[in-house]
């Protein structure tokens, strides 16, 4: 199954003068991909995967999710298909800065059907929060926090993982349980796209893309 | 939602403190202030009501003061020649005229109330002020030794008391009315004259009347086909040592100050309530705004635009909420203080006013508090649901 297609995608920000890190970019995503983006500082590697979850409007072009057109579907259904499908590890890590470590993958769960504590306490211990779970996001380490965004794309056993560089601020043991846990996600028949500035960290993915100047090229 | 909405308001005590302060104080001074006017206005309504007199002719002395006479129970002395009366013969709508003498308890009479009150002397001949009474409790009048007691008169010892050195026993006790009459001591005429005549305190007063040829008051009802007004003027026409009152016309006068009062400190509230509403509006769209990017989480991880508008409107409403509920009650307990300070300093009759009464303002006060907690979230709240998720994730303060 193709779960993302983006076909000719554009998107320009104007203000003032105009920017376009989206030109005119074709890419697909079968069910087990693993695929990272590499790309230098502000040249829309975010935007990107903000357009792909329906964050932000393209400008030009399209973009089926499991092979349906995002254009035909209403901000309603998006909303849902985001809550049941796709799972976002934004670049920074943003928290419910009023809710502890385990509220903030407790509230998410009400979005999609799953109700599942036992999800919570298995990723809470997989990413090592377990003593943690009554802390609020301030008083965690940033490292922590990191590690908290990630469990909480992972609670609804995404489809499609979007993680905008998900390894920052995290040591080399870390970095390797979160490879494996993306590594998971297209191994269990999903789609990953996962934006990093490490090269070594980008060849554990299976495709290689290099965005710059609007283009998305392979790299081999 | 509301899951989100009372942790954020919980747990941000700070932020949530200020937001709820500023509502309980407008609100506080809202309750306080309907309660205040409201129980003053209705007991002037009640007090006419129940007043049984259409028209009251006081001595016309500088030191009368005909609304206080009427309407509190403050002791005062005066009087005016009985055979004054005769005068009144003649004018046509009188259906019952009757004379009282006022005087008062001295608050050094050892055994007696610990307060000056007035005791007024009644005449059993042609009363109709307290007949009702007298009526429902089968009794014709006052024994030389018996006092009726006014609904608030309070203090009284057993069923005996002392006033001005001699024993009475207190026969009974009035309903309430709202007017002086509620703290008032009541005993017949003739006894009310010979406590006078006897007190060693009012001797200065008797020096060229004694109190058998005075009066303190007429109170006079006007049949159906004249209007107390009219009469008002006839007898205040004669050139007599006399001023003749209108009872209504005097609670409508006292109204209407009251009423220009009650203008002014509403439109001050009403400024309070343009500035607690501007503050409240820089509150929660600086509360919106510091959770920009929580709000944008919550549309990626599959929240609705109406679950972002309405966290925001939830999260102002617990806030506004619980400052109406501060106020209210906060209101209402200050109202019973505040109306006995009124009511002692600015001789203004008050009722009291009941708990059912108390709980209305409450609710009145904390609906007030929702709506001006949503009407100042709804703005911020509809902004925030509007804009896109990506430009609430990505961009910082500035905007
Ligand atoms: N809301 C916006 N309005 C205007 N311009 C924007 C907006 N968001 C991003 N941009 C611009 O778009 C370009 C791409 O931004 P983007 O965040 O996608 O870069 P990036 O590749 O993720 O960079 P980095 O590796 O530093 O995170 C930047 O030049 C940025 O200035
Ligand atoms: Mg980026």
């Amino acid at each position: 199954m193709t779960i993302c297609r983006v076909d000719s995608l554009s998107k320009h920000y104007t203000m003032g003068e105009t920017v376009k890190p989206l030109d005119n970019v074709s890419f697909s995503l079968e069910a087990g991909d693993f695929v990272a983006i590499e790309g230098p500082s502000g040249i829309g590697k975010s935007t990107l995967l903000y357009t792909i979850a329906g964050l932000l409007e393209p400008s030009e072009g399209r973009i089926y999710l499991f092979e349906k057109d995002t254009a035909r579907l209403s901000e309603k259904e998006k909303t849902r298909m985001r809550a049941e499908k796709i799972g976002f590890v934004f670049q920074e890590a943003i928290l419910f800065q009023a809710l502890t470590v385990k509220e903030n993958l407790f509230f998410p769960q009400k979005f999609n059907k799953k109700k599942d504590p036992a999800q919570i306490a298995y990723l809470l211990d997989k990413f090592g929060l377990t003593d943690r779970i009554n802390f609020l996001p301030y008083q965690l380490s940033v490292g922590q926090r990191r590690r908290l965004v990630i469990a909480r794309a992972l609670l609804n056993e995404p489809m499609l993982l979007l993680a905008d560089e998900p390894t920052n601020d995290l040591n080399e043991a870390w970095i390797e349980i979160i490879m494996e846990s993306l590594a998971d996600v297209s191994k269990k028949g999903g789609a990953v796209i996962m934006v990093t500035h490490n090269a070594q960290l980008a060849m554990q993915a299976g495709k290689r893309y290099y965005l710059q100047e609007g283009k998305l090229a392979a790299i081999n | 939602m509301w899951f989100l909405a009372w942790r954020n308001s919980s747990r941000r005590k700070g932020q949530s403190v200020l937001t709820i302060g500023i509502t309980a104080l407008t609100i506080f001074t809202f309750v306080l202030i309907i309660v205040v006017f409201s129980t003053v206005q209705s007991s002037l309504q009640l007090s006419t009501n129940r007043l049984g007199a259409d028209l009251i002719v006081l001595p016309n002395k500088a030191e009368v003061d005909s609304f206080q006479t009427v309407f509190t129970a403050k002791p005062s002395n005066h009087y005016m020649k009985r055979d004054l009366l005769n005068n009144f013969a003649g004018i046509a709508g009188i259906e019952q005229m009757t004379t009282q003498f006022y005087t008062q308890t001295l608050n050094e009479s050892c055994c007696s109330v610990g307060v000056e009150m007035r005791l007024v002397g009644y005449d059993p001949e042609s009363d109709f002020i307290l007949a009702p009474w007298f009526v429902t409790q089968k009794k014709s009048s006052l024994a030389d030794d018996e006092i009726l007691v006014g609904a608030r008169v309070q203090g009284w010892l057993g069923n005996r008391t002392r006033l001005l050195g001699e024993n009475f026993t207190v026969v009974g006790q009035l309903g309430a009315t709202g007017s002086g009459m509620d703290e008032t001591t009541f005993v017949n005429i003739a006894t009310a004259r010979r406590l006078a005549a006897n007190s060693q305190y009012l001797q200065h007063l008797w020096t060229e009347n004694s109190p058998d040829e005075l009066i303190s008051s007429v109170l006079i009802k006007v049949d159906t086909k004249h209007q107390a007004i009219d009469i008002a003027k006839a007898i205040n026409k004669m050139q007599l040592p006399v001023r003749a009152y209108a009872t209504g016309d005097l609670v409508s006068s006292i109204r209407k100050q009251i009423e220009a009062i009650q203008q002014v400190v509403i439109g001050i509230w009403l400024a309070l309530l343009m500035v607690a509403a501007l503050a409240l509006i820089g509150r929660f769209t600086a509360l919106a705004r510091e959770r920009k990017k929580e709000i944008g989480l919550l549309r990626a991880i599959g929240g609705q635009k109406t679950s972002v508008f309405g966290l925001v409107i939830l999260e102002s409403g617990i806030l506004a909420g619980t400052g109406g509920l501060l106020g209210s009650v906060a209101g209402v307990l200050a109202a019973s203080p505040l109306l006995k300070l009124l009511e002692q300093s600015l001789q203004l009759p008050v009722t009291q006013w009941s708990l059912s009464s108390a709980l209305l303002c409450a609710l009145w006060g904390l609906i007030l508090a929702l709506i001006l907690g949503l009407a100042s979230s709804a703005y911020p709240a509809w902004r925030s649901s509007a804009v896109s998720p990506q430009e609430t994730l990505s961009r910082g303060e500035l905007d």
